[in-house]
């Protein structure tokens, strides 16, 4: 559901999102137009103001010459006539007057009194004026007259180049000044008065105006280079600023350096512009800034639409599905378990003429196809779709609930255990096909006799689903019948009767007839057991029995019965279904030279797991193999499996030389031609022949005359080796020994266990061993387990041993695991 | 020439003061009937003898007072000479001021006690025509607290090259001229040298005064007195002002440094421009009648030129040397600069004294 909500939502964001984009795009595209027209305002104020800074100053020192030079002091100054009196009389009020101006302007940084010539009468001088400040003074005077104005002001430069310039402003004084007489000496100076004042704080003032962000105002020369109140150079921006210079008060749009500027420049007196400059980056910045704004906006828009959204996704979508939902699930229930209001809201659901009601019929029409399905289902699962008779699972379920029940009701129970004679012979001349139409007709025969018989009354009550639990097939030929409220047990031998009757007609499979029989095993409750699991042991107990006497009769079970035998019977079952599943596995215990304690081979061991009953060894296994005729099959699964272990431990470069396996005399038998089969796994597998060992027991050579000389001469022939295990336990003479094609010896563990503590085992062994030497057989030593087996063996030169003390048989993982480890250690070695 | 002034105006509001006089001057000039203006400073002269005057003449003496002589040219300078009727004033600037024709030329007859009276030092008889007369006589010292002192200072060299505890402890004549000389005196120099040379040194010797002077100004009379409070502790002093400080006063102790001094004469003129020059002879005329000379020279502890006078003065007052330095060579007369020197030494010291 959340999954559908976020989907929805991912859809739509983008129908939202582009929009605001657009709107963003327009709204920057409106913002950058107004923001040009309030920069371009902006510049062409601040250069006004700063312009108007500049007059002001300049007309208040105007107006301060015009007081002083009206000043009686420098009128009497300039009456005296000799400058003796002049200085003794008037230098120090004059001082005095200057320094009062200068206290209340502390921004004239000189005041001064000059005669006709020029000449400094009177001077003072700000204190912290740094250097000396000598006024072009003879130039000023020329250029007066020719100025035509009442004073003359002008921009000087600083003598110190980093520092700011001045601005001087220089008056006349003459007779005129004075009085508004015309006197004879009308246009002749009588000197002049000037007034120098810095301008740092006014350049100062300039450059701290911001227009925008960053957009500055400076202070420029008539040549364009910046007024600075500080030294700091700055290549780029004397660029920018002489370029400002083609401009005029109307702004402007400049490039410098691959960067553009709005730029301005106005004149506010000779050899003083002041320039304006803008960064249009700023432009871009104000872009970011209402990206800011519009990407919150959005988010917000988006946030309400993405609410408003899931609010109508959930009623109009999620809401009816999960009612669907929850309809479907109720489907799946039974009637019964639903409440009346969640019926009045399906039908409600079903009434609805969207989607959702059709989709809530076709739920309902799956669920009618669904039911019929799962009926289907359970007869099969309950039942054996050949005959339609109970299968095994219902048979044993049924078994339970019976003898449940009669437990209750204290009666007695029957089960009949029907194996059908002579059915194998028609499964293997005529077909599976025919087997299976024989098998109905069995069931079929079987049905009928019961079908008189009322004896399983009650067995319907047990499910609805089983239609017929008269009789069951647990087995490709064998039945089970239970009979319920059992009166007499004559009463079972009477039905079983009937039923080997029934089989007497021959069956016919097309024109083919023949004759089958059935044996019947009864075990009774509560006389032979107390669970299903006993009964049905005594009733496949009790069959055998009536096979073993004949077939084609009954027998009850019999507690006298061969228990053993039955067992040995079961066992060899259990193998043939073992073999078919792989429960016999392969070990592997290592061979190991005593030399260099090199790894030189591994012999295979058969281990079985009984489900049951555990480990079983193959001392109990493979004789009733033989007994059988299983062990050709146990024999070739050995090869196979081997080989095919083999395979892959060469495919993971970790392969032993060689894997030793046991074989049984009764796998020369002429039935079965070993050599061929080895042969055809070799090369199965692609192997060669010396990769395995055969070992074969002292006694079955020795005593059997099973094993031809040809038979082992072909197994050589493969290029297989032959050992002769258990060596020393069956009296073997040293002229067979000589003859047959043997290549090892495996002296039997009895005697490497008897090192230790007795001199005769001792000695046969060295006997043994001097004996293979002689014959060039190689010695194997089984069942070592002590260091001090060991150093015997070593030291009478003992090639081979094999047993606990190095390792006991691994599983192939843990035969893995070794064999690496060997590997590694091996190439170790070798490195 | 001098007279500790009772005043205790900031820098500033003389300045405020400077401003105003114009204005003054004004408001007098219609609001008197007979009277006399002086511009003197405050304190140089007996008022008892004063109201004596008034009383006997029916007539009103008022009094205008300067604290040094720059600012008493200043003054002059923003009147042109007019808005009073007699000052009193620094000998060496009679010939300037006549030049400028200030002063009133009349003849010694006309004020007939004008008999007694002497050139100063010269001891020349006065002439026949004249524009000032001799009013006291005296010279500069060092007035200094013995307390505070470690030792008494015996050289111009321990006032204008002090030792580091004395850092803002040193007042200074605001007179450029006068401290200008007693810093070439320190040195070594003639008073009068105007060598550009010595006039370097002197200046840097001033320069380097700087820090330890806390004013360029005349010490105070009273309980304003900075002295007598004890945050100055040396002070260059007038002679006379120095005697009425330290009446009564025992910490206080003053010498004629080693090197000598400066004797000075101050005078007495009457203004061209003053319509009561006759008032003004009488007055003058009174002021030198031996006894009132004698009284007067007893109240301002100057020495006085009246001849008669001093012989009325008692032996106690003649003998003192605070008031009749030793005349040996190291006591030389002060005369007018030059005026180029006058400027410079004015330029110098007001880069001084800000």
């Amino acid at each position: 559901m959340l999954q559908l909500k976020t989907k929805v939502t991912l859809l739509l964001l983008p129908i939202i999102v582009v929009p605001m984009i657009v709107i963003g795009i327009h709204f920057y595209d409106r913002q950058a137009d107004d923001l040009l027209k309030e920069i371009d305002l902006r510049i062409q104020e601040e250069m006004k103001i700063a312009g108007e800074r500049v007059h002001s100053r300049i007309s208040i020192a105007r107006g301060n010459i015009g007081l002083i030079s009206h000043s009686h002091l420098i009128r009497q100054y300039f009456n005296l006539e000799t400058a003796t009196q002049r200085f003794y009389l008037y230098y120090r009020p004059i001082l005095e007057l200057f320094r009062s101006y200068q206290q209340v302007f502390p921004e004239y940084i000189s005041i001064q009194l000059l005669d006709q010539d020029g000449t400094e009468q009177v001077r003072i001088d700000a204190s912290e004026t740094p250097f000396s400040l000598e006024l072009p003074v003879q130039g000023l005077i020329e250029d007066y007259p020719q100025s035509g104005a009442r004073d003359l002001t002008r921009i000087i430069p600083s003598p110190d180049v980093t520092a700011a310039p001045y601005l001087v402003v220089l008056k006349a004084i003459s007779a005129q000044t004075f009085t508004d007489w015309n006197t004879d000496r009308q246009f002749e100076s009588a000197g002049y008065i000037v007034i120098v004042t810095r301008l740092d704080d006014l350049i100062k003032q300039t450059e701290m105006a911001r227009i925008g962000q960053s957009g500055k105002l400076y202070m420029l020369s008539e040549k364009g280079d910046r007024y600075s109140f500080s030294d700091s150079k700055n290549e780029s921006l004397a660029r920018i600023l002489q370029s400002t210079m083609n401009l005029g008060p109307a702004t402007a749009t400049i490039s410098i350096d691959g960067s553009s500027y709005l730029a301005g420049n106005t004149q506010v007196m000779q050899n003083l512009h002041i320039a304006a400059v803008w960064p249009m980056s700023e432009l871009r910045e104000s872009a970011i800034n209402l990206a800011r704004q519009i990407s919150w906006l959005t988010l917000f828009v988006t946030s309400i639409i993405v609410v408003l959204l899931l609010i109508v996704i959930h009623t109009q979508l999620i809401r009816p599905i999960n009612s669907l939902t929850e309809f479907t699930r109720s489907l799946s229930r039974s009637r019964m378990d639903v409440g009346e209001s969640e019926h009045r809201r399906y039908r409600h659901m079903l009434a609805r003429y969207d989607e959702f009601g059709e989709l809530a019929k076709a739920f309902r029409e799956l669920d009618g196809n669904l039911r019929a399905s799962n009926l289907k289902l359970s007869y099969i699962a309950y039942h054996d779709n050949l005959t339609g008779l109970a299968n095994r699972h219902t048979f044993g379920v049924f078994l339970q609930k019976t003898i449940s029940a009669a437990k209750r009701h204290d009666y007695k129970v029957a089960l009949l255990y029907i194996d059908i004679d002579g059915f194998k012979q028609v499964n293997d001349t005529l077909g599976h096909e025919a087997g299976d139409k024989v098998l109905r007709e069995i069931a079929e025969r079987l049905n009928s006799v019961l079908r008189s018989e009322d004896i399983v009354a009650d067995f319907a009550s047990y499910s609805q689903h089983i239609t017929s639990t008269k009789v069951s097939r647990i087995g490709g030929d064998e039945f089970a019948i239970v009979i319920n409220h059992l009166q007499q047990p004559q009463h079972a031998g009477a039905i079983a009767e009937r039923l080997i009757t029934t089989m007497h007609p021959p069956f016919y499979v097309g024109k083919e007839n023949f004759q089958l029989g059935a044996s019947v095993g009864i075990s009774l409750f509560p006389n032979n057991g107390s669970d299903a699991q006993e009964l049905l042991k005594c009733a496949d107990i009790a069959m055998y029995q009536s096979k073993r006497k004949g077939r084609n009769r009954f027998e009850f079970y019999d507690r006298s019965i061969d228990e053993e035998a039955f067992r040995k019977h079961k066992l060899t079952q259990d193998l043939r279904l073992g073999l078919q599943t792989h429960r016999l596995e392969l070990h592997y215990q290592p061979q190991i030279r005593t030399l260099d304690e090199e790894t030189v081979g591994y012999e295979a061991l058969l281990r079985w797991h009984h489900p049951e009953e555990g480990y079983i060894s193959p001392v109990v296994f493979i004789p009733l193999a033989e007994e059988c005729g299983l062990i050709n099959q146990v024999g070739e699964y050995v090869v196979h499996e081997v080989c095919r272990q083999y395979r892959e431990w060469l495919d993971q470069d970790v392969a032993p030389k060689k894997i030793a396996v046991n074989i049984s005399p009764f796998q020369f038998s002429e039935k079965c031609n070993m050599a061929d089969y080895i042969s055809r796994t070799l090369n199965l597998f692609n192997l060669p022949g010396n990769m395995l060992e055969l070992e074969i027991t002292e006694t079955a050579i020795m005593q059997s005359n099973r094993i031809h000389m040809a038979q082992l001469e072909a197994l050589k022939e493969l290029g297989l080796s032959i050992a002769m295990d258990d060596f020393g336990t069956g009296y073997s003479s040293l002229a067979s020994l000589r003859d047959l094609p043997i290549d090892q010896l495996k002296i039997d563990k009895s005697f490497v266990q008897r090192i230790e503590d007795d001199p005769q085992g001792q000695g046969i062994i060295k006997a043994i061993i001097a004996m293979a030497r002689e014959l060039e057989i190689e010695v194997v030593a089984e069942g070592v387990e002590t260091k001090g087996q060991l150093q015997f063996l070593r030291q009478h030169a003992c090639s081979v041993v094999q047993g606990y003390y190095f390792s006991k048989p691994l599983n192939a993982d843990a035969t893995f695991t070794y064999l690496t480890h060997r590997h590694s250690l091996t190439k170790h070695q070798e490195g | 020439m001098p007279a500790g002034s009772l005043m205790k105006h900031s820098r500033q509001s003389i300045v405020g003061l400077r401003a105003l006089i114009p204005v003054l001057l004004l408001i007098f000039s219609f609001a008197r009937a007979e009277e006399l203006r002086i511009l003197t400073w405050e304190d140089y002269i007996d008022p008892e003898l004063v109201t004596r005057f008034e009383q006997e003449n029916n007539t009103k003496v008022r009094f205008i007072y300067y604290e040094d002589d720059d600012e008493r040219d200043f003054i002059l300078a923003n009147t042109d000479g007019s808005g009073f009727d007699i000052i009193v004033f620094d000998q060496t600037m009679t010939a300037p001021y006549t030049k400028n024709g200030w002063l009133h030329l009349f003849r010694r007859e006309e004020v007939p006690n004008l008999v007694h009276v002497q050139m100063p030092m010269s001891n020349k008889p006065l002439p026949e025509e004249l524009t000032s007369i001799p009013y006291s006589w005296g010279s500069i010292g060092l007035l200094y607290r013995k307390d505070k002192l470690t030792s008494p200072p015996e050289s111009w060299m321990d006032f204008f090259r002090p030792d580091d505890y004395l850092r803002n402890r040193i007042l200074v004549i605001n007179t450029a001229s006068t401290t200008f000389r007693l810093a070439l005196k320190a040195l070594g120099f003639s008073l009068l040298s105007e060598d550009p040379d010595h006039i370097a040194k002197a200046r840097q010797l001033l320069r380097e005064q700087r820090p330890f002077v806390r004013a360029y100004r005349n010490i105070l009379f009273g309980e304003e007195s900075e002295l007598i409070a004890g945050k100055v502790w040396i002070a260059m002093a007038y002679n006379g002002d120095a005697m009425t400080v330290m009446e009564g006063r025992p910490e206080l102790g003053f010498i004629f440094p080693k090197e000598g001094s400066m004797l000075w004469t101050d005078s007495i003129a009457i203004l061209n421009k003053s319509s009561s020059k006759t008032l003004a002879k009488q007055f003058i005329n009174y002021l030198n009648e031996p006894e009132i000379n004698a009284q007067n020279a007893e109240y301002i502890q100057y020495a006085t030129p009246n001849k008669a006078a001093n012989e009325l003065l008692p032996k106690e007052f003649l003998d003192n040397p605070t008031i009749n330095p030793p005349q040996t060579d190291r006591f030389e007369v002060d005369r007018i600069p030059s005026s180029s020197m006058m400027r410079d030494m004015i330029k110098y010291f007001i880069q001084l004294n800000p």
